[in-house]
């Protein structure tokens, strides 16, 4: 009897002393503490995406304290950050468990996601509820094992490479993305056939300085153009408050553009594999372009005319091959790689978009002869292309954080 | 055996059957009368070619026998013209 009373006696010890933590094992519910102000756009977004995802857990509790018209809750903000010795100030300002948020981007609501799901998991301690609560805190060691967690993750994907000493697998990961994505959007022919044009009449004038010139000014106006083009979009989506709408609206126009890639692969199995005739107004009035300007005797106004034939084709052709473009340029934003990593990406992706242009272009310099690649090539690259962006627009809607390399 | 071959300069696939009529008609000597899609527009449309290039038109006399449209594999091309030979 002794024996069974001191067990009885233990377990509630036990007991009472678990009953110190707030556990969300078991009080089954996990607390997201938001800190926001009215009128900050950021905080827009995040209190968009918690919306978002406060159906998705049966569990899960948002707790909002507005602190720009809130006397209290600012107090209360300030009170959370001491604890965990937080001194940046601005908001949104999230907190989960033993783990704060400063700010918002694509890339932190897949964070706090990540951070709900394995504090479903793991128990928790509920800081922002004791300092409510008033209760002691002075003697409470605060740990956040969820972030230490994530910093493991980080650092399994460092490998070191002979001269490159240590190479992140996330960061090849874009790279990767940037060679596979420009690749196969090279293949579209969509504007080809200007350069084959351009090559054609090129060739038979038998100047290979002129060439050179006219046929490198073509092909870097081109890519500038793209680069531009890709640039411009990565930064309207770090920039747009609303960014998960937009990034569901290019996953939508990603899996769309994908079908339609499909089809077109299907499509071109039954039928005679070779050149579709393009629209015969287009193709005189280029034609009549590059004529122009090739015999043109000014060489300045030579190569504003290839200039301006480069940047209007590829605004044209840029709705025959957006999709791929678009597709990379939403992955660049929800990795928050903006400035000078952007165009180190970008750069990348226009470098192999525009390989098989330059094998055609240097072979065409060095033989004088116009070569054309098989359209069997771009055949399949519809296929790939097609299969690669209902894919991503598939992660880009469901699963966006496996899309989050760095 | 005469052929009529329509291409365009703007065609990466006639390049490439260009390159595969080069390899042909050394083996089956053949007259081919070259024609561009855009520079011989007016004689281009007697034949009606359609909207896929290249179109290569085998002729026995003054009677079509055969058509090839689009770009073919090198093993294909041979065997149909080996077919049209024999």
């Amino acid at each position: 009897m002794k024996k069974i009373v001191s067990y009885l006696c233990f377990f509630f010890f036990l007991f009472f002393c678990s009953c110190n933590f707030v556990l969300a094992k078991e009080n089954d519910t996990i607390t997201v503490y938001f800190f926001h102000g009215d009128g900050c756009p950021h905080c827009a977004s995040e209190s968009e995406f918690l919306k978002s995802i406060s159906n998705q857990y049966d569990n899960l509790e948002i707790v909002r304290y507005e602190v720009w018209n809130d006397a209290e809750n600012a107090e209360l903000l300030e009170q959370v950050k001491d604890v965990f010795d937080f001194n940046r100030n601005g908001v949104p300002f999230t907190v989960i468990g033993t783990t704060v948020f400063s700010g918002y981007s694509d890339a932190a609501s897949s964070r706090i996601e990540r951070a709900i799901q394995y504090y479903q998991e793991h128990e928790y301690l509920d800081v922002v509820q004791l300092v409510v609560d008033g209760g002691d805190i002075s003697s409470l060691e605060i740990e956040d094992h969820f972030g230490e967690e994530e910093a493991k993750s980080d650092e399994q994907v460092t490998i070191s490479v002979p001269f490159f000493d240590q190479v992140n697998l996330k960061n090849l990961s874009l790279s990767t993305a940037a060679v596979l994505i420009g690749l196969f959007d090279g293949f579209n022919p969509c504007a080809m056939w200007v350069l084959l044009f351009l090559l054609s009449v090129l060739v038979g004038m038998k100047d290979r300085k002129r060439m050179w010139c006219l046929g490198l000014t073509f092909l870097l106006t081109s890519a500038f153009v793209y680069m531009l083009i890709m640039l411009s979009w990565v930064q309207v989506v770090v920039s747009v408050t609303t960014s998960i709408l937009l990034r569901n609206l290019v996953a939508v126009i990603a899996i769309v553009g994908g079908l339609i890639n499909l089809k077109g692969f299907i499509q071109s199995k039954s039928k005679d594999g070779g050149c579709s005739v393009v629209d015969s107004k287009k193709r005189k009035d280029v034609f009549a372009r590059i004529k122009k300007f090739a015999h043109e005797k000014n060489f300045l106004l030579s190569l504003i005319g290839v200039v301006a034939l480069a940047i209007s084709v590829n605004l044209i052709e840029l709705a025959c091959s957006a999709g791929l473009p678009l597709v990379f340029s939403q992955l660049l934003a929800i990795n928050q790689v903006t400035g000078l990593s952007a165009f180190y990406y970008t750069l990348i992706y226009i470098l192999f978009f525009l390989f098989d242009d330059l094998i055609i272009f240097f072979i065409a310099m060095f033989t004088m002869k116009v070569t054309g690649i098989s359209t069997r090539y771009s055949k399949y690259s519809h296929l790939i292309g097609g299969i690669l962006m209902i894919l991503i627009g598939l992660l880009l809607l469901f699963k966006p954080e496996w899309l989050m390399f760095s | 055996m005469r052929v009529v071959k329509i291409n365009a300069v703007w065609c990466s696939g006639c390049l490439v059957m260009n390159r595969l009529w080069k390899k042909v008609i050394q083996k089956y000597p053949m007259e081919t009368i070259e024609l561009d899609y855009d520079m011989d527009e007016e004689e281009v449309s007697k034949y009606a070619p359609g909207d896929v290039l290249p179109v290569l038109i085998f002729f026995e006399g003054d009677q079509e026998i055969f058509r090839v449209v689009g770009e073919k594999k090198e093993k294909e091309l041979f065997s149909i013209v080996e077919g049209l030979v024999d």
